[in-house]
């Protein structure tokens, strides 16, 4: 498959849209890096979603799919404590509202006619994510 | 053949001077790692080329050593070091799965490891940095690319391993020595590629717990003086190799038992301790950004590094031009300007460590008021400047043009360090098996949160800096403009301790 963004989003912020876009229910989730890694390559091979491909390349090699980009991202949004880990175990996440801060001040008037696919996307993420209970 | 590749073809073929390989025995060599490694004639043949050779010429830390006086250490020591361990590593599976590993794995994986690192250029990652975003490189490395998602680094070594040259001289290696191992069936063991039932190879090459890292940590640990504690012995001894099915095809991986969880622990502290105090040490920063400056004027002045003179000099336009290019070379091409050139002194400043400073220090820390929103929102914001480096020249240029002063624009340097690594020890494969003989293979993280406490520990060390010329009243007018812009358009409120120390009573 052969595409390239069309989004103007770099880094952090594609991801960062995806999750404010996620619905009320889904602002804590369990979750590791490998399996958001077999999420968003899964879903954007879908054609439906081929104007992000461009924004995580990965490497397809071995039993899972790695991309470079979209781990920075993930720690990123730690690091900035966007997204958050829950004690004891540090293994829950949970959507700050400094993101949707963040999405509406910095993100959003960058977004044009992908608003609605990104909203799309993050409905499919949100529905693979397992459950925080 | 597309013009990077060919590009590869002549640098290859220079340095393999078209003379027929040295001939050689095995030899031994000692480390002050590993003590004495064994190195077999046909190994010796392609580590006498100039190839390998000019790793010796390359900081295995780029300029670790202008702050740790003794981490001097090269890729050449590296790259031996990380042939020893995965010949080991390859030699402990085989002891334990000899159905699967035979002598010829050990031979693939020994060559793998020696070559890993062929591709390397000055200054080793602080070049990557800047050849991996040169345009017939990045094409190749991004969606629908021919190595997509992979790192510069291993694309361009991998393109070494395969160029007709290497695959003449390697074809003499082979009927020298009557080897059979084939280099279509090592070469792609770099790029983390391998057939499913030899993906156990790829592994210990380019895998969570490779040898690269079981080298790299404690060597680099041991260069700068760093105490660190990496039992390697006890966990080559827990590594063994399991079937897993994905997407109906069974592969055979490296995972690690029981017994080596802890080792995987203390690789994990040990990575997070060199990166806070070793690889993001802010003179270690400051020399980097010196670098990409001196990169950056002779691009911005069309002028073209003289190595190989011969061939007209390099403009670094292409990522395969940076082969040409080691530490030595680098700072040889100061001689190739006037005292009085910018582009002497620029080189110079680096050579005599002549470095710049801190004006501004950006961490969570620094923000006046971390747990408001909006603040986490404007520093999140910021800090995803690094993936944009033409973003991240822009703000510092904002900052040179604010700050009303004379200085040139290679003087003045936001600095947003990035994470180099991706393939985590957290993710590693352990067997949870309960002794029944059946594996039950899990990632590590999914066990022990380990990972997720390293990694929250270190993103308490994540610093940005604000770089600018040693004289403090220039480096308090930078600071000042910057917090003016930062505050603009990022709405970030920054404390006193953003402030370099020798500037606080300057900054208002």
């Amino acid at each position: 498959m052969k595409s390239i963004s069309t989004t103007n989003l770099f880094g952090d912020e594609f991801l960062s849209a995806v999750f404010a876009n996620f619905s009320d229910r889904k602002l804590k989730f369990r979750t590791t890096e490998s399996e958001l890694m077999e999420i968003f390559h899964g879903l954007l091979k879908n054609r439906a979603y081929r104007a992000f491909a461009g924004q995580y390349p990965f490497d397809s090699d071995g039993p899972e799919p790695k991309s470079k980009a979209l781990s920075d991202a993930f720690a990123s949004l730690q690091q900035s404590r966007l997204v958050g880990r829950l004690n004891p175990d540090l293994v829950v996440y949970h959507i700050s509202p400094a993101l949707m801060v963040r999405y509406k001040k910095f993100i959003e008037p960058k977004l044009s006619r992908e608003k609605n696919l990104i909203l799309q996307l993050a409905r499919d993420v949100e529905r693979k994510l397992s459950s925080a209970q | 053949m597309t013009a990077i590749k060919r590009k590869i073809e002549r640098f290859v073929a220079l340095h393999l001077d078209g003379a027929p390989p040295n001939i050689n025995k095995s030899k031994f060599v000692h480390d002050p790692l590993w003590g004495t490694i064994e190195i077999y004639g046909h190994e010796c043949s392609i580590l006498d080329t100039p190839l390998l050779q000019r790793l010796r010429q390359i900081h295995q830390t780029g300029f670790v050593y202008a702050t740790y006086p003794s981490a001097t250490h090269t890729r050449f020591e590296h790259t031996v070091g990380v042939m020893h361990i995965a010949g080991r590593i390859a030699g402990t599976l085989r002891k334990r799965h000899p159905e699967d590993v035979s002598e010829k794995t050990q031979q693939r994986v020994r060559l793998a490891a020696l070559l890993h690192d062929v591709g390397h250029s000055a200054f080793s990652h602080t070049s990557e940095e800047l050849y991996g975003t040169r345009r017939d490189l990045s094409k190749l490395l991004q969606t629908g690319g021919e190595f997509e998602g992979k790192g510069a680094g291993e694309v361009l070594s991998y393109l070494v391993v395969t160029s007709d040259a290497f695959r003449n001289f390697f074809a003499q290696i082979r009927k020298y020595y009557e080897i059979e191992v084939e280099i279509d069936d090592f070469a792609p063991l770099i790029l983390g590629r391998a057939d499913p039932k030899n993906q156990y190879e790829a592994d210990i090459i380019s895998g969570p717990v490779d040898a690269d890292k079981l080298d790299y940590f404690p060597r680099d640990g041991r260069s700068a003086g760093i105490e660190l504690t990496v039992d390697i012995e006890r966990l080559l001894h827990c590594l063994s190799i399991e079937s897993e099915v994905k997407d109906s095809k069974q592969y055979r991986r490296m995972v690690v038992r029981r017994g080596g969880y802890n080792a995987i622990q203390q690789l994990l502290f040990a990575r997070a301790t060199l990166f806070a105090s070793v690889y993001h040490h802010h003179k270690v920063r400051a020399c980097d950004c010196m670098v990409k400056a001196v990169f950056e004027y002779f691009g911005d002045k069309g002028l073209k590094f003289k190595k190989n003179a011969v061939h007209g000099g390099t403009a670094l336009e292409s990522a395969a031009d940076f082969l040409l290019l080691t530490d030595q070379d680098f700072f040889n091409e100061a001689y190739s300007h006037k005292k009085s050139d910018t582009a002497h002194q620029l080189i110079h400043d680096l050579l005599y460590r002549r470095l710049l400073k801190r004006a501004l220090i950006i961490t969570r820390n620094t923000v006046q008021d971390f747990n408001d929103d909006n603040q986490r929102a404007g520093y999140a914001q910021f800090y995803n400047l690094k993936e944009n480096a033409t973003e991240l020249r822009r703000l510092a240029e904002k900052i040179r043009k604010r700050a009303q002063f004379s200085i040139d624009k290679y003087q003045v340097w936001v600095d947003i360090p990035r994470d180099p690594s991706f393939k985590k020890a957290g993710e590693a494969k352990v067997n949870l098996s309960s002794g029944d003989g059946r594996p039950r293979l899990v990632e590590l993280e999914k066990v022990i949160p380990i990972s997720q406490w390293v990694d929250t520990y270190q993103h308490f060390y994540a610093q940005s800096f604000l770089f600018g010329p040693p004289d403090i009243q220039i480096r308090a007018k930078l600071a000042r403009a910057a917090i003016e812009i930062l505050r603009e358009d990022f709405g970030l409120e920054l404390n006193r301790d953003a402030i370099a120390h020798d500037l606080q009573d300057r900054v208002n």
